[in-house]
């Protein structure tokens, strides 16, 4: 997602990846409101959206010599080049921004700047030393065209240049915060402009803050939907909600637990982010952070086999939530690599634990969890021969078992597969 | 005034060297003596450092760079804080070099410059066209440094100036056909089987071309080709080789049975290090080398002198050049003499 996040110009694209994870409502709901004013701007006036958008594109990272120019140092023709292109970035998109919402931030005109910077008015953002700014260096270079090669009329030349250099970087110094706030406010609407025009692009949604429930309609994962549609193949999207306590998602293997719980986690960190939300409607309760706890982290190099790992990230998590954290808690298959009597065991009393601190959590199993404290959804499963990764609720303990049967699909060996539904039948009626 | 009408017939020009000191700069100090930049906007600069004044390989005296006014010049931001000229700055590329930005400016008056500009093909096509679009300039020259004449490449530039001279060998029978060995190179014949779009979106590799038709044979660095894969290739009738043409790749192909190659595409002429009895070999059995991207040679300079103080006989030299090459050759030297009358 923050790949595809386009902006105009990289120096907003690394500032965005500077920002931290935000955790004000107010903050976040505002920041989304001014999202939303700009997808409509976008949709209302898209030329003036680009035009601003192209702009920007011209936008370099010259933070450093707008500190040295408000600190009183006198600046080089390169960074006074640099200052001068600004402000003419500046003036253009304040020149176009007019026709959009008031929420989008008000880039300020930068003409006093401009007319230091371009004595002549000749609208170019080319920079030295202009003839103009002095009658004498006029009057030395016109003789040092006649002969050139005089040193002594040559260093006057310099001298003189570094005196005017130094008497436009004073007049400039007083503009040091209105050029800072611009630039500031310039990377702040390229950000704007590239999630309104990401979440145009890729069919997202901006969210709705709630205290207490978190809600999906039509939930998708960007990733697996985009490898899917160019093998020709759609996304089946999924509804869910979720509240304080423990849903227990239950179902066949392949039935895209692991996925849904990364697309939980990942909505959840995009919305943190005030990036657009992968679903047709979205309302996020929000959080100190967000612990998925998925896949296999065995490790020979380290000595920690798959179950000790995940022992010790699930204690981390417990802990952390002990503490009085506040964690978005996503877990797949907790004590999965065990025996299945005390795997079980570890789960029930896993999903007790969260119950009873309350947050919002998430935890799928192929075990058959007998405890109440927690709400029970199950992947409806393969129908036809078909999976159908639909969320249903599920009233019983017991778990699917459809494991031998999608081995049998995933074309595994015929002896093998056959014995093993010998074993499990003849168990069953013993 | 020889080759500088043909040069403004082109937006871009390279001058290589095919090695140090063959008068590369001297080259173009003499084409931006002449150049007209009161009323034409062209800008000049280097895939490397160049225009310091002595050599930092041999110690020897070297040749600045000239700029007169109205000629547009990028180089690094390090080298810019010492220019010795007015210098108007028109455009700031983020694309860094080892000494820092490159800076393009406009001169407001003549002085001795160090050019430095992108050396990547890909910053310094970008380069160029932007300033091609934002500043309306028309022509571009294009220094390359210390033997870098595949970076040079006519993949950037329209036209090639070649420098060789003594440097590259004080024997007149090895300089000469070094050099007509590489300008036969430059002038292979663009291929009409492949576009230049189309090549550029093809990774490494050999492919079979049938009409508009483009079969992958081989997929990655043709050094490390099997030889399955060279039997299947060497089957085809036409091939185009993304990669590099070695003289290793030809002596595998040599030792094959079956040999159906007609047609054997490169991309340009700095991708293919043949030696002149492979060329003459591949020309034996009939295999005809084509490129995707052609280059058009204005002509070749030659400096006499070799860095240790060596002469040749320049009117030989080059009569012997133009004779075999059929491209107009030029002694440094004389001119050399020429610019100094100017001044």
């Amino acid at each position: 997602m923050i790949n595809t996040l386009e902006t105009a110009s990289p120096v907003s694209k690394r500032y965005f990846l500077d920002s931290s994870f935000l955790k004000d409502p107010e903050e976040i709901t505002r920041e989304y409101s001014a999202i939303n004013e700009t997808v409509k701007d976008i949709h209302k006036s898209g030329s003036t959206v680009n035009l601003i958008f192209s702009y920007i594109s011209d936008l370099k990272e010259i933070l450093g010599t707008i500190e040295k120019l408000s600190s009183g140092d006198t600046l080089d023709d390169v960074e006074l080049f640099e200052i001068k292109s600004f402000a003419f970035i500046s003036e253009a998109i304040s020149n176009s921004i007019h026709p959009l919402n008031i929420l989008i931030p008000r880039v300020e005109s930068m003409k006093q700047v401009i007319e230091i910077l371009d004595p002549d008015r000749s609208g170019s953002k080319s920079f030295y030393i202009f003839d103009s700014y002095s009658e004498e260096l006029a009057r030395i270079r016109r003789e040092l065209n006649l002969n050139p090669g005089n040193t002594s009329l040559y260093n006057s030349s310099l001298l003189l240049e570094h005196q005017i250099r130094e008497r436009i970087c004073s007049e400039l110094k007083v503009f040091g915060k209105n050029i800072r706030d611009n630039y500031l406010k310039i990377i702040k609407l390229d950000i704007l402009i590239s999630k309104a025009r990401q979440i145009i692009k890729q069919k997202l949604c901006i969210p709705e803050i709630s205290k207490e429930m978190i809600s999906f309609k039509s939930l998708f994962n960007p990733e697996v939907e985009f490898y899917l549609l160019q093998n020709g193949k759609e996304f089946q999207r999924t509804d869910i909600d979720l509240t304080n306590g423990v849903l227990l998602i239950t179902g066949s293997n392949m039935g895209g637990k692991s996925v849904l719980l990364k697309t939980l986690a990942l909505s959840q960190i995009l919305c943190h982010f005030t990036l657009g939300i992968p679903s047709e409607r979205a309302k996020i309760m929000l959080f100190d952070s967000v612990s998925l706890l998925t896949g296999d982290d065995q490790n020979t190099k380290t000595g920690y086999s798959s179950f000790s790992s995940e022992i010790i990230r699930i204690n981390d998590t417990i802990c952390r939530l002990k503490k009085g954290e506040r964690l978005l808690a996503l877990i797949d298959e907790p004590a999965r690599s065990t025996n299945p009597a005390e795997g079980s065991a570890l789960a029930e009393s896993l999903i007790n634990i969260l119950s009873e601190i309350g947050t919002v959590s998430v935890v799928t199993t192929h075990y058959s969890v007998t405890t109440e404290r927690c709400r029970r959804k199950r992947v409806k499963g393969i129908i036809d021969n078909k999976m159908d990764y639909s969320l249903v609720d599920e009233q019983g303990y017991e778990v699917p078992k459809e494991a031998i049967n999608i081995a049998r699909v995933l074309g595994a060996d015929n002896e093998w597969i056959d014995n093993a539904e010998k074993i499990f039948n003849e168990r069953k009626h013993i | 005034m020889p080759f500088i009408k043909d040069i403004l017939k082109h937006r871009s020009l390279a001058v290589a060297g095919m090695e140090k000191n063959t008068g590369k700069t001297e080259c173009l100090n003499y084409i931006l003596e002449r150049i007209e930049s009161k009323t034409l906007k062209i800008a000049v600069t280097s895939i490397g450092v160049d225009g310091e004044s002595t050599d930092i390989v041999t110690s020897t005296s070297k040749p600045e760079i000239i700029i007169k006014e109205g000629i547009y010049y990028a180089t690094a931001e390090k080298f810019f804080k010492t220019r010795e000229l007015v210098s108007e700055i028109v455009d700031l590329d983020y694309y860094s070099t080892a000494a820092g930005r490159v800076v393009t400016s406009l001169a407001h008056s003549a002085g001795k410059v160090i050019l430095a500009g992108p050396s990547e093909s890909s910053a310094l096509k970008s380069w160029m066209n932007r300033l091609g679009r934002e500043r309306g300039i028309e022509h571009f020259i294009v220094d390359g440094a210390l033997s870098r004449v595949s970076q040079a490449s006519p993949a950037i530039c329209d036209a090639l100036i070649l420098a060789t001279g003594a440097s590259l060998s004080i024997s007149v029978n090895t300089l000469v056909s070094k050099t007509i060995h590489l300008t036969e190179l430059i002038k292979l014949p663009a291929t009409e089987s492949l576009s230049e779009t189309k090549a550029d979106n093809l990774p490494n590799g050999i492919y079979s071309i049938n009409g508009s038709e483009v079969v992958t044979l081989f997929s990655g660095s043709v050094f490390n080709i099997d030889g399955e894969s060279l039997k299947i290739i060497a089957k085809e009738s036409s091939i185009y080789l993304c990669g590099v043409l070695s003289d290793r790749f030809i002596e595998r192909v040599k030792c094959l049975k079956e040999i159906n190659i007609k047609n054997l595409i490169i991309k340009d002429f700095t991708r293919i290090f043949l030696s002149p009895e492979n060329m003459i070999w591949l020309d034996h059995i009939g295999i005809r080398l084509e490129v995707v991207k052609s280059s058009n040679l204005l002509a070749i300079c030659v400096n006499p002198v070799s860095p240790s103080g060596y002469t040749l006989d320049s009117a030989q030299v080059c009569d012997l050049i133009a004779e075999r090459s059929g491209i107009a050759v030029y002694d440094i030297y004389r001119l050399r003499d020429e610019i100094k009358k100017c001044y």
